[in-house]
């Protein structure tokens, strides 16, 4: 339940000596920092809309209008937002059974293969989400209030997932050179 | 195919992808979305592949879950924990074993505003275990308690575990809440009187803390004042149907932020750096959702649901010796499995069954709950003992003595939930 479970403290696996025995995670620069700020900027929003939705109805009987879809959009939005930085950051759940009894260098090639596999997934799931989008902008179908087009937001999910995407090569080729240095030690 | 053998090499397949390593989101797409195309068709697989992804997470309900987290991650960074551990230690510290009974209350309380097991165990690892090694208190001792109090941060409300069973089965979310409390206690209490068992047959093990004055008592109680005030805005909100779930959560994050900027102990770096950590993670966790429903889609087109309860009827056993041959099952899947992908790809499978028998859904839901905690303290590989192992830098393998004693408080609390179920629907029935 690693990550699942909204721990506030990152754990760190420590050997002996106190070098980090992580495969790297992928230095995403500008682009990490970016993407950290509207995903965390789209939580803190989401907070704000449903405090004020509810204090609205309960105070004075009158939701925030638009409320409701802001949370759907800001919802989409910002699961996809997340989906780079988390895998750059190798923050994606997986079970490691054997973890403690393989090297840096095996954990290092599984991992490249793992990435590479993600990748191709990920890529699937962003290019069926963009058809979807492109349908969704077709039918013209816009959120009750807001008018936003759904499709426009769903193509804007896609985008994120097929940068997660490439994240995810970049991954694998991070991982690979921390494999072959570990040979080379 | 029957269901049977489309079920067995789906399951056998995504094992598989998750022994090499592949991430479990990732795996239960691909196994999903893989099963369908061959299943059913191609076109079905991609077409849910687009759709489903799309539909799940523009959705209003699931807000519930990053708020939630949310809320727990600003509870964690805004020191409040320290502050509740003080006044269990004021109260209870100068008992034999007192400040790790302390442990196991403050945890409880931290658990009351924070709907994570990691959480509550990493926190209270930096909190109480300087102090309990300070009073010379045994190392074991000391972790086992920490590991175990953890727990109780998805058994009292809030928990995202509740609220992903909620999700998935559409079961209500503040009758979930209400059920964990009554179980929530039972637990704190059952793990205060293993503490007392062990420090009775061990005295040196935990060494009796200094005795507060109850002037200093009472100035520490009006520290955690606010945490009881988030607490009841929370649970009252929802037990007097003010609010749905999903509006406690936000109200509930709302409440933990004004709460932690009037500490003064965070500013809006940290304010930031929680709410990123939220996105990152919600990220991760509805990615295993989208791939638990991709899967649970193959499960339904294949029948599996129905065939696994014509199976077990067609035996006529007691309903009961099934429940208990499923929490068999998940102890043993959760001394390997990852729990809540565990939860999302068996659920599905299990609740009509459980339901069809006649079994309360808020019930199986806190047991359920139960079982993931149990799978938490578990050795070998129980994720809490995994966390407060590497938060503290011990070596490995130190704790699982002494957690044995923990797990043993969990398997009665367990059974005496599954013979009185009245423990975990006694509070929710009187809602309305």
């Amino acid at each position: 339940m690693s990550a699942a479970q909204g721990s506030a403290t990152r754990v760190e696996t420590k050997a002996e000596g106190g070098t980090p025995q992580r495969v790297p995670s992928v230095p995403l620069g500008r682009l990490g920092a970016v993407l950290e700020t509207i995903g965390a900027g789209m939580i803190l929003a989401m907070m704000v809309v449903t405090s004020i939705d509810v204090v609205g109805r309960y105070f004075f009987s009158k939701p925030l209008w638009g409320g409701f879809e802001m949370t759907e959009i800001l919802m989409g939005l910002v699961v996809f937002a997340g989906m780079p930085i988390a895998t750059a950051r190798r923050e994606h759940i997986s079970i490691d059974l054997f973890e403690a009894y393989l090297g840096l260098r095996t954990r290092s090639w599984q991992a490249s293969f793992g990435d590479l596999v993600c990748a191709l997934i990920a890529g699937a799931v962003a290019w069926r989400m963009w058809l979807r989008g492109q349908a969704l902008l077709d039918v013209g179908e816009t959120t009750m209030q807001l008018g936003v087009p759904r499709g426009l937001v769903a193509c804007t999910m896609a985008v994120l997932m097929a940068v997660a995407a490439c994240v995810f090569v970049a991954a694998a080729y991070v991982a690979l050179r921390a494999a072959r240095r570990g040979a080379q030690a | 195919m029957t269901a049977w053998a489309v079920a067995l090499s789906a399951f056998g397949s995504l094992t598989l992808l998750l022994l090499i390593g592949v991430p479990v989101g990732f795996a239960m797409v691909l196994v999903g979305a893989g099963g369908i195309a061959l299943a059913i068709s191609p076109m079905a697989a991609l077409s849910l592949l687009g759709q489903i992804p799309v539909s799940n997470t523009m959705s209003y309900e699931l807000s519930v879950v990053p708020m939630f987290i949310l809320m727990g991650s600003f509870i964690a960074r805004s020191g409040i924990a320290a502050d509740l551990y003080a006044v269990c230690n004021a109260f209870v510290g100068h008992r034999r074993g007192g400040l790790a009974v302390a442990t196991v209350l403050a945890c409880g309380g931290f658990a009351a505003v924070c709907g994570s097991a990691i959480a509550t165990a990493a926190t209270f690892s930096k909190v109480a275990y300087p102090s309990m090694l300070r009073y010379g208190y045994h190392r074991g001792l000391a972790c086992a308690s920490i590991c175990a109090g953890g727990t109780l941060g998805i058994l009292i409300p809030p928990s995202v575990i509740m609220v992903i069973y909620g999700i998935m089965t559409g079961t209500d979310i503040a009758k979930l809440f209400m059920a964990g409390v009554v179980p929530g206690l039972l637990a704190v209490f059952l793990y205060a009187a293993t503490i007392r068992a062990i420090v009775w047959r061990r005295p040196a093990a935990g060494p009796a803390g200094e005795r507060a004055p109850w002037a200093e008592r009472l100035r520490l109680l009006g520290r955690v004042g606010p945490v009881v005030a988030l607490f009841a805005l929370i649970m009252g909100g929802l037990y007097f149907g003010v609010f749905t779930a999903t509006e406690a959560a936000g109200v509930g994050a709302f409440g933990a932020f004004v709460f932690s900027a009037l500490r003064r102990t965070m500013g809006w770096r940290e304010f930031m750096a929680c709410a990123a950590e939220t996105a990152r993670l919600s990220a991760a966790l509805f990615l295993i959702l989208i791939g638990a429903l991709l899967f649970s889609n193959l499960m339904n087109f294949t029948g599996l649901p129905r065939a696994l309860q014509g199976f077990v009827m067609s035996f006529g056993v007691e309903p009961y010796v099934v429940i208990a041959a499923i929490c068999a099952l998940y102890v043993v899947l959760g001394t390997f499995f990852e729990e809540l992908s565990m939860i999302l790809l068996t659920v599905p499978i299990f609740f009509p069954i459980v339901t069809g028998l006649g079994f309360d859904p808020v019930w199986f839901g806190i047991v359920i709950v139960m079982v993931v905690e149990l799978g938490l303290i578990s050795p070998p590989v129980g994720m809490n003992l995994f966390v407060v192992q590497s938060t503290l830098d011990l070596p490995a393998g130190l704790l699982f003595r002494w957690i044995i004693p923990f797990v043993a408080a969990d398997v009665v609390r367990l059974a005496l939930i599954v013979a009185f179920p009245a423990i975990v629907l006694w509070l929710p029935a009187l809602m309305r």
